[in-house]
This record gives structure tokens, sequence and C-alpha cells, in this order.
């Protein structure tokens, strides 16, 4: 081993695997731009984003509000209605995203490294080697 | 061969990287492109093995 390093982050760093996990995630429908005006959200308080999921899209549900992600120095940052998250979505709605998220890295390097990826999961952990 | 290990912890969504089988500073190329797709790491640590210097192996030509 020459090398550990362990990420916790909750924003996203790279736009095209955060729009892979949330199409892996069941979201069909995600329009990608610039300053893409959200809807469903307080005039006073407008909301902009460059990753969205149009709440008329996600189906069988009502939500508030779009999902959005809005591009911070960090990465991409989530903006969803309070009620969304808990009541829709679901309160670990994040975490699930950022699994899906670490799958779709894992995925990218071994395309990268042209390498091999096997996947293993242990209870409630995901063990990916990437073999290049 | 050279890998790279992911423990994708679906509780707290945390991920471990492991890059192993990569002796000295030739590991930096992964990790950097890991930096790039997952931002800052919280820990960041170089290994024994980082430090272990690639094997030379001298060969004598005879005449």
């Amino acid at each position: 081993m020459s090398k550990y390093m362990l990420f916790e982050s909750e924003v996203f760093t790279n736009r095209e695997l955060l729009v892979e996990a949330l199409k892996e995630m069941g979201f069909e429908n995600i329009t990608v731009g610039t300053d893409i005006l959200l809807q469903g959200y307080d005039k006073r308080d407008q909301r902009l984003a460059e990753v969205v999921i149009r709440r008329e899209s996600i189906k069988n549900q009502r939500f508030y509000g779009d999902i959005g992600f809005q591009k911070t120095k960090q990465g991409y940052s989530l903006i969803v209605d309070d009620l969304d998250l808990s009541n829709r979505l679901g309160s670990d709605f994040l975490k699930r995203l950022q699994t899906q998220y670490h799958e779709a890295t894992a995925r990218k390097m071994a395309k990268n490294l042209r390498g091999t990826l096997a996947k293993q999961t242990v209870g409630k952990t995901i063990k990916i080697t990437v073999k290049y | 061969m050279p890998e790279i290990e992911f423990l994708i912890d679906t509780e707290t969504g945390k991920c471990e990287t492991e890059i192993k089988g990569v002796q000295g500073p030739a590991c930096e190329k992964a990790a950097r492109e890991l930096k790039q797709l997952l931002g800052t790491p919280t820990v960041d640590r170089k290994t024994k093995e980082y430090f272990v210097k690639p094997e030379v192996k001298q060969q004598i030509k005879g005449k």
C-alpha cells in the first residue's frame, strides 16, 4: 500500500459523475446548464443551479420544488426543499447519492486506467477493486 | 499489479481509498486523479510502501 485517502464531502466535484449517479438513482430527466432558475421556491429567495431535476419530471411523487445542484468553489451542492427532502427523497438522500457518486468514480478510474473492476458488498460496505 | 481499493460505507456515504502496489511517487498520478473526481480528502497519508525505493537490478554484461 502506498497511499490512503478518506473522502467525506457532501459536495460533488465532477458534474458528469454527479449526473451519472443521479441516473443510477432513477432520475431520468436531468437538465444541465448555467444559472437555471429553480421552480417551487419563494420568489424572495429565488435559487439558481447548474444541474436540475424538474419537480414535474419525478414520477409518482409531487414535489414542492425542483431539485438542484449549485456550483460552488468546492463543487456541486444540493438545493432541495426541506419537506421534499424529509418526506419524499428521504433524509438519507445525500448518503445514497454519495454512494452512487463514489461507485461512478471507481468506474471512471477503471476506464481511465484501462483496468478491471471487481465489486463486492459486505454488509453495509461496498468494496470495489480497480486493477490496472 | 497496481490497484485502487474503494471502501464505500453506504450508511455514512464516506469513501476510503487505498492505492496499492505502486512503489514510490508513481502513485501520485492516480491520487491526483482521485482528488480531481472526489474533492479534497479529509485524510491523506502516505504509507510505508510509498517510501520504498524501486529496486534497480544491475546487469553485468560479459565481453
